[in-house]
């Protein structure tokens, strides 16, 4: 059967809701009462990239973004934002580390412990991750309670080698709805002093991704699948991007990327190699905003719907 | 109306198929409209424990500039500065060395410094990364080589006099004498950009390499720290070493 778009929401709203009229008027939040009240699922994708531990906010005093960010203010909005939804997936797409002075004297402890308490689920490995070398991931570890996914890097001859928490890909439980979760990383040379990723393999991150994304659609049968990216938005020159990527891969519904610090007013939309449409989002850095896209699912697991809400942190 | 309710049935058998249905937001789009101000309690608690030491240690001021430093040219006040760091202490610190370059990438300086007080943080900010200083020697012929890179990116460097003309490179001196392909000189820089990186790939493989345990960030706090103990302020300057012309 062939692929079906509803032109616009309205035209959803209208099949999905039969009345039109009474929902025209409504507000998002509205909206979405509505057809969490027809029995539609929604998943909440919470998400942050390129934190480069950005611990406080910025100063009173910065050029560009005085006051703004911190891990405190956007730990109280998570608290918020999961205790009003069920299903809430909390992800960041790497460069957690480098960047302020708490990453200089702790490493990566703080970063780690609060990601904890805020309870993000998953995370993948930027190339700052490594600024200390995978020793420190190591070291750092035991201060995270969530998982590292990436299934580009071989770290067999690293500290990092058969390291339980990390895994190529996850698929998590959201009420009924199985979410696949899997990860990708940019070419560390030129990027990471050689000293730090002494052992670490890169491989092409398109046939890696392709292999566990058919693994996750077709084997654990997931009903939407995300692709927690380091590889950067876009580039002038042919090295592979996250628009690049989305080209070449199948059976990812949404890319999460980081690495080029790109604000992404709502996620950018290609078609992948079966011509389907594929995400990008990105939040900048620095913890600036929280990602937030919400997915409406169908009772039969089926994505209908979508409200993108970033929020300014 | 006999077809309008088939027509109804194919759309909600569609909605339910096995294909992917899937609607674009545009008129949704609500980014922005929350601003977030509440703190988690916890978060402070646990920030609070590593607040005190990180606050002590980097909020000492270390010197004064007479005007903000900037990478806004080619030739920056704020690169020429952080080249004039790394010439102080690599003098500490490669004794025995003549010095003929120093360089410095682009990329790696990430913020400007404020006019007035400097302290530990701003230099942090300004150099996060944990690279230390080196020193290689390379041949002129692969200096010459490494030059394109300079003049694309627009690095930072001392003792290079460079005139680039419709983005071609048209001079290229060195301590006011022309590049010599047969004799070698000496450059100083990161670990990080002797190795090779951000495409430094002409300081790969050099005649030699010393490393030093000194930090980049700590060469330029040190730098900061002589001129105060000698009453000096930090004066921006550009002297015309990068000259670009269309």
């Amino acid at each position: 059967m062939a692929d079906f778009n509803f032109q616009n929401r309205r035209d959803f709203l209208k099949y999905t809701l039969g009345s039109a009229a009474a929902v025209y008027g409504l507000n998002s939040h509205a909206q979405s009462e509505l057809l969490l009240e027809k029995g539609l699922t929604k998943l909440t994708i919470l998400y942050t990239n390129d934190q480069h531990s950005r611990i406080e906010p910025f100063p009173e005093n910065d050029t560009k973004y005085p006051g703004e960010a911190g891990f405190a203010k956007r730990a109280s909005l998570i608290e918020k934002i999961k205790s009003e939804n069920k299903n809430v997936l909390l992800l960041d797409a790497g460069d957690i580390f480098q960047g302020t002075p708490y990453f200089n004297y702790y490493h990566g402890e703080i970063e780690y412990k609060l990601m904890s308490l805020m309870g993000y689920d998953a995370v993948t490995f930027g190339n700052h991750d490594f600024d200390l070398g995978c020793e420190n991931i190591v070291k750092q570890m035991p201060h995270a309670s969530f998982d590292f996914i990436n299934c580009n890097y071989r770290f067999d001859d690293t500290p990092l080698s058969k390291n339980k928490k990390i895994t190529p890909y996850k698929t998590y439980k959201k009420g009924h709805l199985k979410i696949g979760v899997l990860g990708i990383g940019i070419d560390l040379e030129n990027l990471v002093d050689i000293k730090y990723t002494k052992g670490i393999i890169y491989n092409d991150p398109i046939s890696c991704a392709n292999k566990i994304a058919d693994v996750l659609k077709n084997d654990e049968k997931c009903d939407y699948i995300i692709c927690l990216s380091h590889l950067g938005f876009k580039y002038d020159t042919n090295k592979i991007s996250d628009v690049t990527f989305a080209e070449k891969t199948k059976n990812i519904n949404l890319i999460i990327g980081g690495h080029t610090h790109t604000f992404l007013d709502k996620p950018h939309s290609i078609l992948n190699s079966e011509n389907k449409e594929v995400q990008i989002t990105q939040v900048g850095w620095a913890g600036i905003w929280l990602g937030q896209i919400e997915v409406f699912f169908s009772s039969y697991n089926k994505k209908s719907l979508q409200n993108n809400k970033n929020i300014k942190i | 109306m006999k077809a309008r309710i088939i027509s109804l049935f194919f759309t909600a058998l569609l909605l339910f198929s096995c294909s992917k249905t899937y609607v674009k937001q545009k008129e949704d789009f609500t980014h922005n409209s929350l601003k977030q101000n509440s703190e988690s309690e916890n978060a402070k608690i646990t920030i609070a424990e590593y607040k005190v030491k990180v606050d002590s240690a980097t909020q000492k001021v270390i010197a004064i500039t007479t005007n903000e430093l900037l990478k806004d040219k080619e030739e920056s006040t704020l690169g020429n500065f952080v080249c004039d760091a790394l010439n102080y202490s690599a003098q500490q610190e490669f004794k025995n060395t003549p010095i003929d370059i120093v360089l410095i990438n682009r990329g790696g300086l990430r913020v400007n410094l404020p006019k007035g007080e400097i302290r530990v943080i701003n230099i942090f900010e300004l150099m996060p990364f944990e690279n230390d200083l080196a020193l290689v020697k390379i041949s002129g012929e692969k200096l010459l080589e490494g030059l394109q890179t300079l003049v694309e990116k627009k690095h930072s460097f001392l003792g290079l006099q460079l005139k680039v003309e419709n983005n071609k490179l048209i001079e290229a001196k060195i301590n006011n004498e022309v590049i010599d392909k047969t004799k070698n000189y000496t450059v100083v820089t990161s670990d990080y950009l002797a190795y090779g990186g951000d495409n430094f790939i002409f300081l790969k493989d050099p005649i030699e390499l010393q490393k030093s345990n000194l930090r980049i960030r700590d060469a330029i706090i040190n730098y900061c720290s002589y001129l105060t103990e000698n009453k000096k302020q930090i004066i921006p300057y550009t002297d015309g070493r990068f000259q670009f012309s269309k």
